[in-house]
């Protein structure tokens, strides 16, 4: 009733003005309300051209204001899903209703355009030539050029706006991820025309059931060979300093070659950027413990915990060569070698002072070491990547020709070390993805060969009481031969039914060592059979392992129920001692992941875990592990029941850029043996084992928060963490209920000023100290803040200033160092040259005084720092 | 007693009702986008494929790369088992859109998921706000009749060619109110085009309109506000996930964002 009125009165109005209104009502035959059907005026004559409408709304209303002069109009009622209704009506202002009868609406075809973008799995060419100006050099200049292309300032190529997922020159992949080494520097002459191959898979046999929408990129080279690289060239003071970096590359249809020789004396450790760990390399590192191990060492100075180009004192040169060569049937090898010599020196003293439940002992050591350290490394990877299967096997050697020689000054009286630390390794890693009817299937088998040849000689000889009826003598000598053979094998697939998946992995592990060890003096060649050790180990590891995951909606559930069974075989024939033990082990794990709402969320694990010894925990006879340590642990292999609990809390809210989490950590160890550890007056430990069941427990809680406040530019976070150990151990034949405990809390403020400047400033506090027996020791505390200034003028120049001020708190003094580093860097684009100016320890600090806290020790360092220097580089491409 | 503790909990998981709605959709119109993110470099033009999706009562706006990426997302949380082949999210298809609009019939605002980050956010916003200007202008494109409207929104002018032989009052974007599907729209700067290249008619079902997870429900001013604040914070963002970025690749991060500096919506 009410619109009918409101019509009137608008019929009314509009009179007055001389336009006409046309208003109305859209209804279906069942008296429902149309909503959303055009109404549309046009001439009689001209009806492709609408003179006004109107969308009716959610009543079915409409109306519509019209400025013409023609008597007779044409209205036009269209909507999805009913018949259409022409009228020819009167140019005035009316009411007009409309029953409209349904009827499907056949939708008029469209004529397509081709559309311009390449249709899926097709490849795409660009012609070099039709791309390139004058100014380019490399092929990188051109790329951007290409319609599609994206070249990022990070060298980072996208393809439709997303990053490739292969850089292939003539079909093969040789720089895998630093592919920017070859685009920005291969000259656009050498290459005929560039690929795009669209929705590219790299591992095939996924192709038909992942699909990949990202492209690859392959270079098709002019010539059959083509040769390129790059350059860093870099000198400075004082001393006299340089930093080089070669890198030349070849490329020919069939085979590709990458070199790199770097060298520097500038406190920049090489060898760490030249592995790229991924996820899956630190994985295998983990179940393989394929890392180097050291049974022997000498007495080290510990490092610094800031960045090692203010300490490292290093001459290293490092060789590394990549080959790959494309064979026949999809395989394809690759050939890694690199050569390592470095040599580094550390010089300063520490000031040990050890906690007895008695006493407390003191030592005062003056330390100048030299490390040599030099390695070769040969991998060689065989691949076939098809769509039936996939399979890699790399086959890998790994040799360490390490020594060390250490010079130590103990109260005014000298001690020399001389180590050699040489680790030789071969392995083969083998692994396989293949359909299980119609699982997707992986085989992985692992196989090593390992040998520890080390030897230390420490002159005068140590433990007089133990080696040498407590004369004094001039020499000791411990050699250790470990020679080591282990495998691992197994297969996996995964399955899924309904909301559950089940992945079950099945295998075996084989390890059988021999330890052979030598304690011999100056004076006596053939010492007692306890300082001889010839260790047989045999280990045998059955393992089932089943992981069930439940997802639905909130809810995220994980369960993994391994089944392990143990066999352990050891036995020293001379020394007449043996143990066999076989243990079957169910070690579940249970995680629980439940998002409440988008602000809160709350996970939570339990897991239980068995840990059996390694060799290095396990030998009859004594070892001689550096000048002031000898250990022997006699009892049985030593076994340790974990149980792990975390909880964690997190809230989001983005709508306040505020963000929150906590997280808690306990693991209880229930351990079969308590080690005993015999301080003596000059500081010289003994370290064996006896068995008694006794507990270790470690508590971690740490929170983290952060802010954004958008007036101001500027993010806050805060963070503090906690934890706490509790453990007992024999301390000079009193058990000791040891309890070590840290607590930090630091900050962070980020500012961006203007565009082209922004600042970092960050605090951090850490305390930590240790309970023996409730008698507590001294807090030491560190403070560190730092504040970085960035500055960004414009795209080819950087600026930035480091500032870092270290407070520490030792026995009896405080200490504070303050470093500035400055870093410069302008790039010639055209000439694609970087230049770079540094100078670091601006302020010349010589030395860097810090406290470490030990199981039973506080160990104060002085460490002598790299002095003030300046160092100039230049990139360029070869 | 931890295998009680299990049942109990997923038993609690499954009474959750599943909350997300199902569409049926009649047609889908395919426009391709063209825009260029760096205003001042005609280089940098880039383009993606757009859904509109339609029945008689809504429609819905996406990338086409978003609606491939939620239905291979939807497909993993029904068959878990096909998780372990799709593993690397990294191969998904990628967008650098990721708003998803719907348009009803029966209200007077649209609403507007979008991200920042990995967050979703919601929004409504008035579907009044695009006032058209028609003008006589005539055109055939795709054999279809065409006629010219304009209008500004969000800081750009528009032109819009829209054909009343589709009479679908609808079209990209935002942008809908004109008597018939909008066949071309652009800015007068020709940032951002899109253009209808296909449409088919077949029936499908929707149903990851509205995200399952980290949704958050606020205004459009407010969305644009958090966006400008990421923007700006976008290194301690990313810490917070867990990647630490060193340094030298923070220049190179605030470089790329510069870059970066032609959203559709220049006003809000």
């Amino acid at each position: 009733m009410r619109y009918f009125f409101l019509k009137i009165l608008l019929l009314l109005c509009s009179y007055s003005f001389s336009q006409s209104k046309i208003v109305g009502n859209l209804k279906s035959e069942k008296k429902q309300s149309i909503s959303g059907a055009s109404i549309t005026i046009t001439n009689l004559e001209d009806a492709d051209n609408i003179l006004n409408y109107d969308i009716s709304d959610n009543e079915g209303n409409f109306s519509i204001i019209l400025n013409n002069k023609s008597e007779k109009l044409k209205l036009n009622v269209k909507s999805m899903g009913y018949k259409s209704v022409v009228r020819i009506i009167d140019n005035k202002s009316q009411i007009l209703d409309f029953i409209l009868e349904e009827a499907v609406t056949e939708l008029k075809e469209v004529v397509l355009k081709s559309n311009p973008i390449i249709r899926r799995g097709d490849t795409l060419n660009y012609s070099v030539n039709s791309f390139v100006q004058e100014q380019d050099r490399t092929i990188a200049d051109v790329l951007k050029r290409m319609p599609g292309i994206e070249v990022l300032s990070d060298g980072k190529i996208l393809y439709q706006g997303k990053p490739i997922n292969k850089y292939y020159i003539e079909g093969l992949d040789l720089l895998e991820g630093k592919y920017n080494l070859a685009n920005e520097n291969l000259p656009h002459r050498a290459v005929s025309k560039v690929q795009i191959l669209e929705n590219h898979q790299p591992i095939r046999i996924l192709d038909s059931l992942v699909y990949s929408d990202k492209a690859a990129l392959n270079i098709k080279l002019k010539n059959e060979y083509t040769l390129t690289g790059q350059a860093e060239l870099g000198s400075g003071l004082t001393p006299l300093l340089w930093d080089a970096n070669i890198t030349p590359l070849l490329f020919t249809k069939k085979q590709q070659m990458l070199v790199s020789y770097q060298t520097n004396n500038t406190g920049n450790d090489a060898a760490s950027q030249l592995k790229t760990l991924t996820f899956e390399d630190l994985l295998e590192q983990f179940e393989n413990n394929t890392g180097k191990q050291d049974w022997l060492g000498i007495q080290k100075l510990s490092t610094p915990n800031f960045s090692e180009k203010r300490w490292l004192d290093n001459n290293i040169h490092l060789l590394t060569g990549n080959y790959l060569h494309k064979l026949k049937r999809d395989y394809e090898v690759r050939l890694n070698v690199s050569y390592l010599n470095d040599y580094q020196q550390q010089n300063g003293f520490t000031n040990t002072s050890f906690y007895t439940p008695t006493d407390t002992i003191s030592l005062m050591e003056n330390k100048y070491n030299q490390l040599y350290l030099n390695s070769l490394e040969t991998n060689l990877t065989i691949q076939k990547n098809t769509k039936e299967n996939y399979l890699k096997n790399s086959l890998q050697f790994q040799g360490f020709w390490d020594g060390q020689i250490g010079n130590i000054q103990i109260n005014g009286t000298p001690l020399s070390q001389n180590l050699s630390n040489r680790y030789f390794k071969f392995s083969n890693k083998f692994k396989t993805i293949f359909f299980l009817g119609k699982q997707l299937a992986s085989l992985n088998s692992y196989i090593r060969l390992n040998q520890t040849p080390q030897t230390l000689k420490v002159n005068p000889g140590q433990f007089e009481d133990l080696l040498n009826n407590g004369n004094p003598y001039g020499e000791v000598f411990q050699e250790v031969d470990l020679r080591s053979f282990y495998t691992n094998n197994s297969l996996g697939f995964t399955k899924g039914w309904k909301q559950f998946s089940f992945s079950p992995n099945v295998g075996f592990q084989f390890e059988n060592q021999n330890l052979e060890s030598q304690i011999s003096t100056s004076v006596n060649k053939m010492l007692l059979n306890a300082f001889h050790n010839d260790l047989d180990w045999r280990r045998t590891k059955l393992y089932f392992d089943l992981k069930t995951q439940y997802k639905k909606e909130k809810w995220r559930v994980e369960l993994t129920t391994p089944v392990n069974f143990h066999r352990y075989q050891i036995e020293d024939e001379p020394l007449q001692e043996s143990e066999e033990l076989s243990r079957l082990t169910f070690e579940p794990r249970l995680s629980i992941i439940y998002d409440a709402n988008a602000f809160w969320k709350f996970n939570t694990s339990a897991s239980v875990s068995n840990q059996f010894g390694t060799i290095n925990q396990l030998h009859y006879a004594y070892i001689l592990r550096n000048y002031r340590n000898i250990q022997r642990i006699n009892t049985a292999l030593p076994q340790t029941f974990n149980q792990t609990l975390t909880a964690g809390i997190s809230y989001r809210n983005p709508l306040k850029s505020f963000f929150w989490n906590i997280l808690y950590t306990r693991t209880q160890s229930e351990n079969n043996l308590l080690y005993q550890t015999q301080i003596m007056e000059n500081g010289v430990t003994e370290l064996q084992a006896i068995e008694q069941d006794n507990d270790r427990t470690s508590q971690n809680l740490s929170t983290r928060l952060s802010k954004y406040f958008s007036k101001l530019n500027t993010n806050v976070a805060l963070n503090a963490n906690f934890g706490l150990q509790d453990f007992q151990q024999i301390l000079n034949e009193e058990t000791s209920d040891i309890e070590t405990q840290n607590f930090g809390i630091g900050g962070k403020i980020e500012t961006d000023i203007t565009d082209w400047f922004n600042t970092e400033y960050q605090a951090k506090w850490a305390f930590s100290n240790n309970r023996i027996q409730e008698q507590s020791n001294t807090t030491i505390t560190r403070q560190n803040h730092l504040l970085n200034l960035n500055f960004y003028p414009n795209e080819n120049q950087y600026f930035t200033i480091k500032t870092e001020y270290i407070k520490n708190n030792l026995f009896s003094e405080n200490t504070e160092n303050f470093f500035a580093d400055l870093v410069y860097r302008y790039t010639w684009k055209e000439k694609n040259i970087d230049f770079e100016l540094q100078a670091s320890n601006l302020f010349n600090t010589k030395n860097y005084r810090t406290i470490n806290i030990n199981e039973f020790s506080y160990v104060e360092t002085n460490f002598r720092l790299r002095p003030r220097q300046f160092l100039f580089k230049v990139r360029f491409s070869l | 007693m931890v295998q009680k503790f299990i049942f109990t909990l997923i038993f609690l998981a499954s009474i959750i009702a599943n909350a997300q709605k199902k569409y049926s959709i009649q047609h889908k119109f395919t426009y391709k986008l063209t825009y260029q993110p760096d205003s001042t470099d005609v280089h940098t033009k880039q383009s993606e494929d757009m859904f509109l999706l339609t029945n008689e009562d809504l429609s819905i706006f996406q990338s086409k790369n978003g609606y491939i990426k939620d239905s291979l997302l939807l497909a993993i949380e029904n068959k878990p088992a096909q998780e372990i082949n799709m593993l690397d999210i990294s191969r998904f298809p990628k967008t650098q859109f990721h708003f998803k609009i719907l348009k009803e019939k029966s209200e007077d605002s649209i609403t507007v998921y979008d991200k920042i980050y990995t967050d979703n956010f919601q929004y409504k916003e008035s579907n009044n706000n695009i006032k058209w200007e028609i003008t006589s202008e005539t055109l055939s494109i795709n054999g279809l009749k065409c006629q010219k409207a304009t209008a500004y929104y969000a800081g750009r002018n528009y032109e819009a060619w829209f054909s009343n032989e589709i009479p679908i009052s609808d079209g990209p974007y935002k942008f809908s109110g004109l008597p018939g599907l909008i066949i071309k729209i652009s800015d007068l700067k020709n940032h951002y085009v899109f253009e209808l290249i296909a449409k088919s008619d077949k029936n499908l079902s929707y149903s990851s309109l509205k995200p399952r997870r980290n949704l958050f429900i606020t205004t459009k001013s407010i969305y644009f506000d958090r966006l400008k604040d990421y923007k700006k914070n976008i290194v301690e963002r990313i810490a917070q996930s867990g990647f630490t970025i060193n340094d030298e690749y923070k220049e190179e991060v605030k470089q790329k964002l510069k870059k970066r500096n032609n959203p559709i919506e220049l006003k809000n």
